[in-house]
């Protein structure tokens, strides 16, 4: 019998009739994965984050021991007592109210016994469950329960819960249960430990770098071979434990942008598997909106941050005011992608594109180092125009041909050197040179001179707008550059920081382009070049673009257009 | 063991690195003086022409080795490794402007670029390679032609040498007027060439 199967068949073996106070069982001699690593790094995480923070995990966790999650609730005013609703195999309901921190006697008086009354008194407030169903109620803490606390649950199971007892989950519980997630990947030597404990001890204020997140998630999930399904299944729910894992440093500072990064490369590795191997949907695609929600979340409290807070706070040492630019340039990038995901998912929380005064926090917010840098704002664009925000006609053209102008100053044929980096240089990449004072041999100075990756995309803007005179006028210059673009073997590898194989490619702009053909191929596109799981769930592509900037190209900003103009249209 | 320096070791790696690409660099100056791209990821470069034509090319590996005896490593000092690793880098600068030559020499042999009629290099073969060439003009100014490098091989330079001892005030007078002559022409072609670059309905 597998491993699993035992765990699952132990579970259900939760009885509530004449019950005593009972755990969500998991035998451990059964759990032979015991590494004392993951365990004190499980331990250490849950010591450092809250209920909302586990909580997608512990969903994970329920899912790959076959339940499925009909709800599971965060930061909300509605108050049914019930943070996750689940059923398992055998049909049977489960409710948890999930904590953070100790339950001392005066905390289970006073805040959660409440909670308790409505968990067990309330029945199941959800559509498609009857209301009068049975279920079974947990209370689930990343800490400890007071062993008076104990005590007053048994009173109360004894009596006044005697048909519904409740049921308790601990940090020792969660650390297992979250251990066994973690069979998707034990390190096996010491480089392995070391990767993942750099990973873990990050300095949680920093901007994170993506490479390395990619690259763990590569190795040892995407990588590996896969015999069956389950050891599938188990790789997307360890991708989901170690991505919260490698989140927690960050998550400590509410350090939202580079948890965004993490919980972004997370997402591109669960759709990767998804689309590589044909998944059904109840393979991943519960993970994927897991960690979606979660970005989400963090992006919406980056936005609340940002408002709330003033410059002085914000930037309030001179080291700061230097690093004022890049750092507002990575905060307005996640805010776009925000926009453009509420936009495309009916979130009305986009219409504060719609303010002056909510945009004035991110005006001037653009920084220049290479092409990259030049990717969210594209996106602003995009969506502003799909919207029509107010007055925006006339600035949303002169932002993309002062781009377009910026890119022939920088890398035209006039240029002695050019001015910036190619677009595979990211924000992470351009500090850490910026700080180490990293100087290149001048014969090994890379030459991006009349080379462009996002040319392709600020013409296809520029033409969307219509800006004709403006083409016209620097045609001669345009012209002359040749569009970089990275073919990719197999679509999904777009999900990919790097790829080993597949062809970069160069080629010419016509000298004599036809303005109506431009016109023509604005909404003409190979659908095949897009992954599955993107044309599903559209609202991932901002994130993946500013992330992975490198990954722009007219494909997917024209389906990423086509998807706002229809959304557009129905609003 | 004996405790090791590792620190020490992976800067003085870095600085030999350093020496060895200048070796490389200084050996191959066709190369050096070629733009220089970074291959982020994939293992292929493709190039697509406004014909339609394309071709691939697979990333070629280029390596040296050097090798020291153990009698040789007990008086090794730091100037003959260093002397071992710039004689390395010269061979492995020889073998990229090798590679890069027979590239060049592929790709004009099928686009015919190619003069002859000469037997060695000559006022008469430099007018003629002028003629052929496409030049760039700096800022679009004709007092500004930028010149295209003359690669030889070494035999050629004291031919070329002699050449130009030879060579009387009339007759530098005339090559320059004549080629002046070919760069009014290219720098009218140039012009023209620019202006063709438009947009049209």
């Amino acid at each position: 019998m597998r491993i699993v199967d035992k765990i699952k068949t132990t579970l259900n073996l939760i009885t509530r009739k004449g019950a005593k106070l009972e755990r969500f069982k998991v035998d451990r001699r059964i759990n032979t994965i015991h590494d004392p690593f993951i365990s004190k790094a499980i331990t250490n995480w849950l010591h450092t984050v809250n209920e909302g923070s586990y909580q997608p995990v512990f969903c994970e966790w329920l899912k790959l021991n076959g339940h499925i999650i009909k709800s599971s609730i965060k930061n909300t005013n509605f108050e049914q007592g019930k943070d996750v609703i689940s059923i398992d195999e055998n049909n049977v309901i489960h409710a948890f109210q999930l904590k953070g921190g100790k339950i001392t006697l005066d905390r289970w008086r006073r805040e959660v016994r409440p909670e308790i009354d409505i968990l067990i008194d309330g029945g199941i407030q959800y559509p498609g469950i009857p209301r009068d169903s049975n279920f079974v109620p947990y209370l689930v803490t990343n800490s400890d329960i007071a062993e008076n606390v104990r005590s007053e649950i048994q009173s109360l199971n004894d009596k006044k819960w005697k048909d519904n007892p409740l049921h308790i989950v601990e940090k020792g519980d969660l650390n297992a249960y979250f251990q066994s997630m973690s069979q998707g990947f034990l390190p096996d030597s010491l480089a392995e430990y070391k990767q993942l404990v750099e990973l873990m001890v990050a300095n949680g204020e920093d901007f994170v770098d993506v490479g390395p997140i990619f690259n763990f998630l590569n190795d040892n999930f995407v990588k590996r071979e896969k015999v069956v399904y389950m050891q599938i299944r188990r790789d997307i729910a360890s991708v989901v434990l170690y991505v919260n894992l490698m989140m927690g440093t960050y998550l400590e500072k509410n350090n939202y942008i580079s948890c965004i990064r993490i919980l972004a490369v997370g997402i591109s590795t669960i759709l990767y598997m998804a689309d590589h191997y044909s998944l059904k949907d109840s393979h991943w695609v519960g993970s994927y909106k897991l960690l979606w929600e979660e970005m989400m979340d963090l992006s919406k409290q980056l936005e609340t941050y940002i408002s709330d807070s003033s410059v002085a706070e914000r930037f309030p040492g001179p080291f700061d005011r230097f690093l004022m630019e890049p750092r507002r340039h990575a905060a307005s990038s996640v805010i776009f992608s925000l926009k453009i995901a509420e936009f495309l998912m009916g979130d009305s929380n986009w219409k504060k594109m719609d303010d002056e005064h909510y945009l004035k926090d991110y005006k001037n917010s653009f920084y220049q180092w290479s092409e990259a840098s030049y990717v969210p704002i594209i996106l602003g664009i995009a969506l502003m125009d799909a919207i029509k925000a107010p007055n925006s006609e006339k600035s949303n053209r002169v932002a993309i041909e002062m781009i377009c102008k910026q890119l022939i100053d920088a890398l035209g044929r006039k240029v002695d050197k050019p001015s910036i980096d190619p677009i595979y240089v990211d924000l992470y990449a351009h500090m850490n040179e910026v700080a180490s004072l990293n100087k290149k041999i001048q014969d090994e100075k890379e030459d991006n001179r009349l080379n462009s990756y996002i040319l392709e995309s600020i013409i296809l803007m520029l033409v969307r707008l219509g800006s004709r005179t403006f083409l016209e006028k620097e045609w001669v210059e345009i012209s002359h550059f040749r569009l970089s673009e990275f073919i990719y073997e197999n679509e999904n590898d777009v999900y990919k920081y790097r790829n080993d194989s597949g062809e970069i490619r160069t080629r010419p702009l016509s000298k004599v382009q036809s303005w109506k053909k431009l016109e023509e191929s604005l909404g003409a596109y190979d659908t095949n070049k897009i992954p599955n799981s993107l044309k599903r769930f559209p609202e991932f592509i901002p994130y993946l673009l500013v992330v992975y900037p490198h990954r722009i190209n007219a494909t997917y900003l024209k389906f990423l257009l086509s998807k706002l103009d229809s959304k557009a249209k129905i609003q | 063991m004996i405790t090791d320096f590792v620190k020490a070791k992976r800067l003085l790696v870095q600085l030999i690195d350093e020496r060895m690409k200048q070796a490389a660099y200084s050996n191959a100056v066709m190369v050096s003086h070629a733009k220089n791209i970074r291959i982020y990821e994939g293992d292929k470069l493709g190039s697509a022409q406004e014909d339609g034509e394309s071709e691939i090319d697979s990333l070629r590996q280029i390596e040296e080795s050097i090798s020291i005896s153990s009698e040789e490593m007990e008086n090794l000092t730091m100037d003959d490794f260093l002397k071992k690793i710039e004689e390395m880098g010269a061979k492995m600068g020889g073998q990229m402007e090798q590679g890069m030559i027979e590239a060049l020499n592929n790709s004009i042999e099928k686009s015919g670029n190619v003069i002859t009629g000469h037997k060695t290099i000559s006022e008469e073969a430099l007018l003629e390679m002028t003629e052929k060439l496409p030049i760039d003009f700096k800022d679009d100014d004709r007092e500004q032609p930028i010149m295209p490098n003359l690669y030889v091989g070494p035999e050629q330079v004291p031919v070329i040498k002699k050449m130009m001892e030879a060579q009387t005030k009339e007759e530098a007078d005339e090559f320059l007027r004549r080629q002046n002559k070919i760069l009014d022409k290219k720098h009218e072609e140039y012009m023209t060439e620019l202006k063709a670059r438009k947009i049209i309905e």
